[in-house]
């Protein structure tokens, strides 16, 4: 009985165990056998971009990144922002910062500069630039689970998850079978009359690993989540919320090569989540033409708080 | 006997076997259609949708949602073990201590130390909510209410909610937004944790301007409840926190689920008293519980109806003398009932829990004919010596006719419902009136049959079977002596005091402009008019009334007017568009809609400020709380604690006044422009909640919102008045700034688009132009509207029928007017008892707009004794050769017995009607019961004796 138990025990911890704290951003390209942590480590890496210096998503013409919420059966709302991440921060103790500007609608000219600290005990630090009282507010940290302007993506979906909330497990590798979930039939505006939104099939046939990652806070909003990760860019294609063993929610992901070396550096074509239960979508819509990596900027310290009251003040 | 009741009689009992099997037949296709039954309460559907409360509320409602809101409340108790000391004090404010009176709602008493102790508990008044089993209780409450089937967690407001957030500094001086309590609970095991987690939930919660006055009870030590913010809140010795509450919302699809989710409910809250009961009150209330709970208790308490059936049996068994006459008749009966409740499930009609009085109605008045016609049958039986078939053929033919015109009679109390635009009333005429048509062919026509052909043994002559007990020999002969002799004084005399009585009661004579009869309340109280007063859930709505700031909810929607904010339509990039067609670009122009305009926002500010101000709203809450509440965090000066002095709508006037901090050091010249701010405050609320987080207050196009508010009263004068004031308080504004711009609810004549169901109404014109207001006060307030045309109007027209139906089924005026004037007084008495019952407060008795059907269906019921009496009254003259005394007699004893008999089963049968938790069966069964006992005692002493005063020839002949 007890080797039994023991050997449960050892298979159990080849397939799960915890995360380590912190992904550096000089994480290898595993080669051989991974474990479970190893492919949420990767993941993490690829969608905080650690193989840019810095990534941005800007403005040409009248192509620019939109951010479109739906409800069922009413209008979206779109809101387009500019974006401009920096991984080779100088300042002492900063691992990233992130500039971002909305440049439409009752947000237009808000700026928003977050900073991520490289003491992983220290929370982010978000400042925010509010044009019609000219003062800039600071942010603490919001929560994982609160949802990222008001969208289907909690801010852990997007940047403040790390392996180590969760337990991880790996379920063996798959074929990813379709094409990736797009919102249809978007009404759409200014900004994206002519962008072309449309599903991103090239997913379909990749080899993905299967990665079952269990939320370790009690009562979380999700029980587990099954992410699709392709086994050679270590990009997540699908995620899978489960709550109740139901279903609830799915997030998908279009990535984009950047053509460098590093098999792991590409960038976010477009997002798509839906919430199940209420029909909700959101779509992250960034056409290819805005994207910048490792890009040279003009402007010192572009990522300070100056930038921040400054910029907004050019958009009219 | 005429001819067209001999051929009926002949035909039925020729045709019997294929009667009975078609009978059979359709009893049992129609019962296969009960399980479609759709009884929900849903009292937005009650009234006419044209009203303008009822609009309001229904756009409201379909706008903005909130339309079930359960509360559960959870409060330390200050009295802790004992025998049960919480049960006393439910008990104890029952009773007024000045008059006795148990349903006096002014004053109720609090637990008390004194009560406590005499019932073995110990007084402990030191703890507060801040301990890890309390909050960690009240999170596992949330978990498992937003786990019940059809909540919407998202709109769910307690401590353990997502949204609900801590709002303060970090330590770094930021802003700093966190769920009060963590997701995993509090600590249990490390007290330090646990004491930091505590503490930050007391800071977020007690601090918080718009949710502390709704999520908690801070309680000052002579048991009142602190408002937030008043002296001493923060002072833990002043006002110390011993209580959090829940609110839930839960979808529509409750209404057709109410059975199994008012169980789990009741499950899940009964489990949580089970372990924390003898430290905590836990108190439930809310529409949809509310609601479903009347259901529940109906179900709960079938034994009462086994009970009521099993007297009517044993009635009948009496009565008929013998197992034949009572389980005949009752199958029958049986049958109309499980036909009627099939046609009530096949039509999908949607249905109260008041809808019980129709099947026992059906009971009732289904016995009481088939009273008459099984004896007629026994007499035929047993005194003719004929076949039993042949006995059968004679008392149909004999008892079709008086029997058809009560029914008639009957039909007509329930006809003259249908023509009142409210959907209770007419379920009650449409299926109340196919009950009793089925009741001519079930009852009349087939228990006779039935008795004929299983007639037992020994069935030719049996004087025994027909020979008047003692007791109705003994009343026949006093009842005859009374009318004919000096003694008639007194059944004068009970009239005459009956009418004195109920004058003085409804102030008849002291009308006002707004009543003919100033002392009949017509308002509701929804919760006493729903259950009686010391049921469970009424003793739970009233506490929760005590430790919140109000329980009963009101919706003003409010709307941009088109000449202020067009709201052009957004612009199209498809091609489609014919250029310059004007459009709206949300990217390029100007927010449009009335919530962007900070005028607008500062008089539904100014709006809310009076209500919380008004003695009977206790709280409100509106989108501007989290634009004030955005405000406050932007305008305190950094590193500061959030100041409640920028908790304010920033408009031009605020912030000329607060320049320190709404100015540019760099630009002293600069004026931020108050509509931008706004505008930008609204952005960043809309990129930074929930999905569905703010469609409660403001609808997306950001040209429509609603205020909410509750109201800390039920008194139906009360009420009434403050829907009153709110109406004067929009009249008083109607040109000020802001309030000019939109329009507040909607107003006799205009059109509405309801969201959810499509329907284009229009409201009718109530000859005011006041803004009407929603939530279940304006659903009050429209039943209110309703009930005051309605309480005169619907059961006069009613007299009026049945006048021009008896005048020509007894082609006699006179008779017609002999019925009338008794069904008069009957009607002067029930106005007498609602009176009464509104003079005491006992708001489950007074004549609000649930309970008026009884006086329209009382009347057609009350008649049939009149018109039993008058035709069995010819009859004997006719037999007697007009001996007034011997026919009357011989009336008394066979008809009157019968009427008497039937009064009995009534009483019988209208047992579960009273004795359940329900309040409005209780009051129709009150009312009913009063107007039917007034009408047995008017049929057999006034109407005998004004038939011998006024001699109609339809009794006695052209002599």
């Amino acid at each position: 009985m007890k080797r039994i138990a023991l050997s449960v025990a050892v298979a159990a911890s080849l397939a799960t165990g915890v995360a380590s704290a912190v992904v550096s951003k000089d994480l290898a390209y595993p080669s051989g056998s991974l474990s479970a942590n190893d492919v949420a480590e990767q993941n993490y890496f690829v969608n905080h971009f650690y193989s840019f210096d810095n990534y941005g998503i800007g403005k040409k013409g009248e192509e620019i990144t939109a951010l479109i919420l739906r409800a069922k059966d009413s209008n979206p709302l779109t809101l387009t922002l500019e974006r401009m991440l920096n991984n080779s921060p100088t300042a002492d103790g900063v691992n990233a910062q992130d500039l971002a500007i909305f440049r439409s609608g009752k947000l237009k000219g808000t700026g928003m500069l977050i900073t991520d600290f490289s003491d992983q005990a220290k929370s982010q630090s978000y400042e925010i630039f509010i044009p019609s009282i000219r003062k800039v507010r600071r942010f603490a940290e919001p929560a994982r689970d609160d949802a990222w302007g008001g969208s289907d993506f909690t801010f852990g979906d997007v940047t403040l998850r790390k392996p180590k909330h969760e337990s991880h497990e790996l379920l063996g590798k798959a074929t990813f079978s379709g094409c990736l979930g797009i919102m249809k039939d978007v009404k759409r505006n200014k900004y994206t009359q002519n962008a072309k939104i449309e599903a991103d099939c090239s997913t379909d046939g990749k080899e993905v690993y299967k990665l079952k990652s269990t939320a370790n806070n009690e009562n979380w909003w999700y029980d587990n989540r099954v992410s699709y990760i392709d086994t050679k860019t270590f990009a997540d294609y699908r995620t899978e919320y489960f709550k109740g063993g139901k279903q609830v929610k799915t997030i998908d992901r279009s990535w984009v090569s950047a053509g460098l070396d590093d098999p792991r550096a590409s960038y976010w074509g477009y997002w798509y989540g839906t919430t199940l239960a209420t029909g909700h979508e959101t779509m992250a819509f960034i056409p290819r033409s805005v994207t910048k990596v490792n890009h040279k900027y003009k402007a010192k310290n572009l990522w300070s708080t100056r930038t921040l009251k400054k910029m907004p003040r050019n958009i009219k | 006997m005429n001819n067209f009741a001999k051929r009926y009689a002949a035909f039925a009992i020729a045709n019997r076997k294929l009667i009975l099997a078609l009978m059979a037949f359709f009893t049992l296709f129609m019962g296969y259609f009960i399980q479609d039954l759709d009884i929900r309460n849903d009292p937005d559907t009650l009234l006419p949708e044209t009203n303008r409360y009822v609009a309001t509320n229904a756009y409201g409602e379909q706008k903005f949602g909130f339309g079930n809101i359960m509360v559960v409340g959870f409060v330390l108790k200050d009295c802790v073990g004992g025998d049960d000391p919480y049960s006393d004090a439910d008990q104890i404010i029952n009773f007024d201590p000045e008059t006795g009176l148990r349903i006096n709602e002014s004053a109720p008493v609090k637990m008390t130390q004194n009560i406590c102790e005499a019932a073995g508990g110990a007084w402990e008044t030191l703890d507060d909510v801040y301990q890890p089993w309390f909050v960690n209780m009240v999170q596992k409450a949330h978990n498992d209410m937003v786990a019940l089937k059809h909540s919407r967690g998202n709109n769910f407001m307690d401590i353990a909610a997502q949204k609900i957030k801590y709002m303060g500094t970090s330590e770094d001086g930021g802003l700093k937004f966190e769920r009060l309590i963590p997701v995993a609970g509090i600590n249990t095991t490390d007290k330090q944790v646990a004491g930091t987690q505590l503490a930050h939930l007391k800071k977020g919660i007690e601090t918080n301007p718009v949710l502390a006055p709704m999520l908690m009870l801070k309680q000052a030590k002579d048991g009142r409840r602190c408002e937030f913010a008043q002296e001493g809140w923060y002072d833990d010795e002043t006002c110390k926190a011993k209580g959090f509450f829940i609110v839930g919302d839960y979808a529509d699809t409750v209404k057709s689920d109410y059975l199994p989710w008012v169980t789990s409910t009741i499950a899940l809250v009964d489990e949580i008293k089970a372990e924390h009961g003898d430290r905590v009150e836990v108190r439930i209330a809310g529409e949809p519980y509310f609601l479903a709970f009347m259901l529940y208790d109906l179900v709960q308490k079938w034994w009462l109806f086994a009970i009521s059936f099993l007297i009517v049996v044993a009635m009948l068994w009496y009565l008929n003398k013998g197992w034949r006459g009572s389980v005949f008749p009752l199958i029958g009966v049986v049958a109309t009932i499980i036909i009627t409740l099939g046609l009530m499930g096949f039509t999908a009609y949607k249905l109260t829990t008041m809808m019980v009085l129709t099947p026992m109605l059906l009971l009732a008045i289904g016995t009481g004919h088939a009273v008459q016609v099984v004896r007629r049958y026994q007499s035929e039986l047993h005194t003719n010596g004929i076949l039993p078939m042949s006995a059968a053929e004679r008392a149909i033919a004999t008892t079709i006719v008086p029997a058809t015109l009560a029914i008639v009679t009957d039909m007509v109390g329930f006809f003259t419902l249908s023509f009142v635009d409210i959907s209770f009333y007419k379920a009650y005429a449409y299926f109340g009136m196919f009950g009793m048509m089925t009741i001519l062919i079930t009852t009349t026509t087939i228990a006779p049959i039935l008795m004929a052909m299983f007639p037992g043994k020994n069935t030719q002559v049996d004087a025994s079977m027909v020979e008047a007990s003692k007791f109705e020999k003994g009343m026949a002969k006093t009842l005859t002596s009374v009318i004919m002799g000096k003694m008639k004084i007194i059944p004068i005399g009970m009239v005459v005091a009956l009418v004195a009585w109920s004058a003085v009661q409804t102030k008849v004579f002291e009308p006002t402009v707004d009543s003919p009869m100033p002392g009949v309340e017509v308002g509701i109280n929804y919760s006493r008019a729903a259950f009686k007063y010391d049921s469970d859930a009424n003793i739970d709505l009233r506490r929760l009334g005590e430790v919140m700031p109000g329980v009963i909810s009101v919706n003003i929607p409010i709307k941009g007017k088109v000449a202020n904010f067009p709201m052009l339509p957004a612009c199209s990039y498809d091609g489609s568009q014919a250029p310059g067609t004007p459009c709206w670009d949300e990217d390029e122009d100007a927010p449009q809609g009335a919530f962007n305009n900070a005028e607008v926002m500062a008089a539904i500010e100014k709006t809310e400020d009076w209500m919380r101000s008004h003695p009977n709203i206790g709280f409100t809450g509106s989108y501007i709380q989290f634009l004030k509440i955005v405000n406050m965090l932007m305008m305190t000066p950094e590193g500061q604690e959030p100041n409640l002095k920028y908790f304010h709508v920033p408009n031009e006037a605020f912030i000329s006044q607060n320049m320190d901090v709404y100015g540019d050091p760099e630009d002293p010249q600069w004026v931020p422009d108050a509509n931008e701010i706004v505008t930008g405050f609204n952005g960043l609320l809309e990129a930074n909640t929930n999905a569905g987080d703010l469609d409660s207050f403001v609808a997306k196009g950001w040209n429509e919102g609603v205020i909410m508010g509750f109201v800390n009263t039920m008194d139906p004068v009360k009420t009434h008045q403050t829907v009153k004031d709110i109406q004067q308080f929009f009249k008083d504004n109607e040109n000020e700034k802001g309030f000019n711009l939109v329009e507040w609810g909607y107003k006799s004549g205009d059109t509405i688009l309801m969201p959810e169901s499509g329907k284009t109404v229009t409201i009718e014109d109530s000859g005011t132009d006041t803004v009407a207001v929603g939530g279940f006060l304006g659903a009050t307030e429209a039943t209110h509207d309703v009930a005051e045309v309605e309480y005169i109007k619907s059961p006069l027209i009613t007299a009026l029928a049945i006048f021009v139906i008896a005048a020509l089924i007894f082609g006699s005026p006179l008779i017609a007017a002999i019925l009338t004037s008794t069904l008069l007084v009957t009607l002067f008495g029930q106005y007498g008892l609602g009176a009464y019952f509104t003079s005491v407060e006992n708001w489950s008795g007074n004549l609000h707009f649930a309970t008026l059907v009884s006086l329209s269906i009382a009347m057609g019921l009350g008649v049939d004794y009149g018109i039993y009496m008058i035709s069995r009254l010819r009859e004997e003259m006719q037999l007697t050769g007009g001996q007034w005394a011997k026919s009357l007699q011989n009336t008394l004893e066979t008809t009157g017995a019968a009427v008497f008999a039937s009064i009995v089963v009534l009483l019988a049968s209208f047992i579960p009607l009273l004795m359940t938790q329900l309040a409005n069966t209780w009051a129709l069964g009150v009312f009913i019961s009063e107007a039917l006992i007034i009408d047995v005692v008017l049929a057999l002493t006034i109407i005998p004796l004004m038939v011998y005063i006024f001699k109609p020839k339809y009794v006695f002949g052209k002599k």
